[in-house]
């Protein structure tokens, strides 16, 4: 074959490739078309019969059934939307054992150890809707999927499916999560709380590994749970300092008087970290007994720790703020030109700042 | 008058180089044919990732790092009131905008002043990098999670470096002060922190906002503009990210993400010493540097790409403009792959070093030169009757088609996941663009792209006036 003819062919394949794809465009155009206006119609078929089920007027079988018109994927899609912003709490069991009755539902709950991960991803989104106690076993292993997309997905599921077993194996995880995905998880908990305040209380002890305890610590905080916080505030002085800074940002959001005087020990901390934590915390509890030992703190070494406990004076009210607008004559340039920036942010930005 | 002798050794030297070209173009093509398988399972993972993605729970918790958006504004009073506005309304749970103005001449100042009810704070933070002196900082009365940095002139790496310093969060996203950033866009670019990804950097889509219909800053019809200049850069863009980009995520060893619109983590930045000032394309050169560190360090994370975040340019709409813009941008490569020669082929360097380098060395860089030479030897061959007319142009046909092959494959990317343009008319446009973009366009781009080699050599750090005509309704 001549070089002549090769280039020849390469050309004809390249010319059929071409028209293939114009082909495709035009037609997938076409079938979009179509699938857009057959979802809308079946959309605006879908809230009467939602209406009249919230409205006790209709039952939950009428909107499911109205559901089986879309098809699959979409019929996920829109039930999880809905379910989000139209389906009160306490109508979501009903729907999810009318939803195991549909044989697409079930289809796709069958798919969760499918090879295909997209499958999979299917089955998780499946599972927060209608998950029963009984899908433990395959939500776990979901959770532990391979594919993160998939384990973050069946992380909505949870609050459907978790018992006790389950629960007690995803806190024993926590720590081997990435920071981002354990706090996408401190959401599905705080569902649970009832399940896992009684399952955190036996971990919270000194003994345990370091990283799991700041985990569990920071749980204990952003769920609010009070047996849970008293056994963190039994570790304070946890040889580590992550466990210690763990500690000084949970037990803030208890206001307490014995959470003020731990924060108060921890201002003293070795650990600059801590110690910011500690000024922090002092400033939400807005203890007002903290001011003269913050006074002290605007000091430090640390630009986080002075940071922290300026701005953990401008929440004590007015005697922490004329001690802050006092600082800006301080000798100390450090604390002066901090002071001075405390001092002069408006109220909205001092919220971004606390919270930040 | 020609000699045999001379016909002779003419005809030896053709062969040669025509082989050589040949064999350049197989091996780029065949590379690029490989970034396109491998950007389907990648478009596809993203596709079926972000359909019934729960953004509006992610809003609502605190699981998402908190960012620091670095906006450097240069003489931009015009825009900057309605820009600074569609930055602040951005939707994320945590985040600040710290707006750098770099010596501006004109009212850049003022109209935030005026607009955003600045009002100057001591700049009582650590400042780790080297900038040009700041001449005041401020905060605003509105928007409390705004910060603007007033400072003398140094360039957009500087002022980069200026917001950096001022960054209180660990993660930084550096943004022009005229890209169009989609409410969503930082949250789907925070993707990966999601899925449990340890990051370095994150890039995502940038799109041509010529045409598009814009209101309040925010790109609310899409539409492919109809003019030639500027719709050939819509398919080139589309070609660039959706296959070309998403093919480097699964090699590995990507070395773009474009300042306009790229998020960082600023421990990494700080460490490297921050943005170059000096180079013309500070952001390939971090990106560069960024990877270098990581390598040496053994730190093991990612600089994905990431396809469904959009941010929307302008891109220049006259020749002048493109060509300073093409020219800067492959300054700017040269510069980088100059720097760094001593990673080409370096095995140390895994996949940057084998791989990535090698690639943007004799694939981007020298491309140009390659082309020229081509096109010289396709015209001495005729001269001298050394080439087939036939086979020539039947050669022409073939890399033109493939070209067309390639952007009629982003095409049908963007058509099978993300489908921004609705209309069919934007369709057939993007594929009349993708068809015409091989004649004509191509070449016009390989010319501005040779004279970066002149002035590369004669030493030029010049940007060149980038002059823009702003966003606006179409008619």
């Amino acid at each position: 074959m001549t070089a002549l003819a090769v280039l020849a062919v390469i050309g004809l394949v390249q010319g059929a490739f071409l028209v293939l794809l114009m082909i495709f465009l035009g037609v997938r155009q076409q079938v979009h078309r179509i699938h857009a206006i057959s979802v809308n119609a079946t959309l605006s078929g879908l809230y009467e019969p939602l209406g009249k089920w919230l409205a006790g007027a209709g039952t939950v079988h009428e909107f499911v059934a109205a559901l089986r018109y879309l098809p699959g994927h979409s019929a996920l899609g829109v039930a999880g939307n809905l379910a989000r912003t139209a389906i009160p709490d306490g109508y979501r069991t009903e729907l999810a054992l009318a939803l195991r009755e549909e044989p697409w539902v079930r289809r796709a709950i069958g798919h969760a150890a499918s090879r295909q991960w997209g499958r999979r991803l299917e089955a998780a989104r499946c599972l927060a809707l209608a998950g029963l106690p009984a899908d433990a076993a395959v939500l776990e292993a979901l959770l532990n999927d391979a594919r993160p997309a998939v384990a973050i997905a069946a992380i909505n599921a949870l609050p459907r499916v978790a018992d006790e077993a389950l629960v007690a194996r995803v806190l024993d995880r926590l720590a081997t999560l990435p920071s981002t995905v354990v706090r996408y998880l401190h959401g599905s908990l705080r569902e649970m709380r009832s399940l896992v305040e009684p399952a955190l209380v036996i971990r919270l002890v000194s003994g345990a590994p370091p990283h799991a305890l700041a985990r569990w610590a920071e749980l204990a905080g952003v769920l609010e749970l009070p047996l849970a916080l008293e056994r963190v505030a039994t570790l304070a002085e946890h040889p580590e300092p992550h466990v210690r800074e763990a500690v000084a940002q949970a037990i803030r959001r208890v206001p307490r008087k014995r959470s003020a005087d731990i924060l108060l020990e921890m201002l003293h901390d070795a650990d600059p970290e801590v110690r910011a934590a500690a000024a922090h915390g002092l400033g939400d509890l807005a203890s007002g007994s903290a001011i003269p030992a913050l006074m002290q703190v605007v000091h430090d070494e640390s630009w986080a720790v002075r940071f922290r406990a300026t701005l953990a004076l401008t929440q004590l009210g007015e005697p922490g703020r004329t001690a802050v607008r006092a600082l800006r004559s301080d000798v100390d340039p450090y604390v002066a030109d901090m002071a001075t920036l405390i001092a002069g942010l408006g109220d909205g930005a001092l919220l971004d700042m606390v919270e930040g | 008058m020609i000699t045999p002798q001379l016909t002779s050794v003419l005809h030896r030297t053709l062969w040669w180089a025509d082989h050589a070209v040949l064999v350049y173009f197989l091996l780029l093509n065949s590379f690029y044919a490989l970034l396109l398988l491998l950007s389907i399972p990648e478009l596809w993972k993203h596709w079926r990732i972000s359909d019934d993605e729960q953004l509006s729970r992610l809003l609502a918790s605190d699981a998402l790092p908190p960012l620091s958006i670095l906006v450097p504004a240069y003489n931009e009073e015009v825009t900057i009131a309605a820009s600074t506005l569609s930055f602040l309304t951005l939707e994320y749970p945590r985040f600040e905008v710290i707006l750098v103005n770099d010596g501006s001449r004109d009212r850049t100042v003022e109209v935030l002043t005026r607009e955003f009810d600045l009002y100057e704070v001591p700049p009582a933070y650590r400042r780790p990098l080297a900038t040009k002196p700041i001449r005041a900082v401020y905060r605003s009365r509105k928007h409390s999670r705004l910060v603007v940095i007033d400072k003398e002139n140094g360039g957009k790496a500087d002022s980069l470096n200026a917001g950096m310093n001022a960054a209180r969060h660990p993660y930084v996203v550096s943004v022009d002060a005229d890209t169009l950033i989609e409410p969503d866009a930082l949250m789907r670019l925070a993707r990966p922190f999601l899925l449990g990804t340890p990051v370095a950097a994150v890039g995502g889509t940038l799109r041509v906002a010529n045409g598009c219909v814009v209101r309040m800053g925010r790109v609310v019809d899409p539409r492919v503009d109809p003019v030639w200049l500027t719709g050939c850069q819509v398919v080139e863009y589309l070609r660039a990210f959706l296959f070309g980009r998403l093919g480097w995520n699964t090699l590995g060893g990507s070395l773009i993400i474009s300042g306009a619109f790229g998020l960082f983590k600023l421990e990494y930045l700080i460490a490297i010493g921050g943005y170059k000032t000096g180079n013309v394309t500070e952001d390939m050169d971090l990106v560069v540097r960024l990877q270098r560190y990581l390598y040496e360090n053994r730190i093991k994370a990612e600089l994905p790409f990431i396809p469904d975040p959009v941010a929307w340019t302008e891109v220049p709409s006259d020749r002048k403009v493109l060509s300073r813009q093409r020219e800067r941008w492959h300054r700017g490569l040269i510069g980088t792959m100059i720097t760094h020669r001593d990673l080409l082929f370096n095995r140390k360097y895994g996949v940057m070093g084998m791989v990535a380098i090698p690639y943007f060395f004799f694939g981007e860089m020298l491309a140009p030169l390659v082309e020229l030479l081509g096109y010289v030897m396709t015209g001495v061959g005729f001269a001298i009757g050394a080439i087939d007319t036939r086979f020539a142009l039947l050669f022409l046909a073939c890399a033109v088609g493939y070209g067309t092959l390639l952007s009629f494959w982003a095409i049908v990317l963007e058509e099978v996941s993300f489908r921004r343009y609705h209309r069919r008319t934007d369709l057939l446009w993007l594929l009349l663009f993708g068809a015409i973009e091989g004649i004509g366009y191509r070449q016009l781009t390989v010319w501005f792209r040779l004279q970066a080699f002149w002035k590369f050599l004669s030493g030029s750090e010049d940007w060149g006036v980038m002059t823009r005509k702003g966003f606006g309704t179409p008619t």
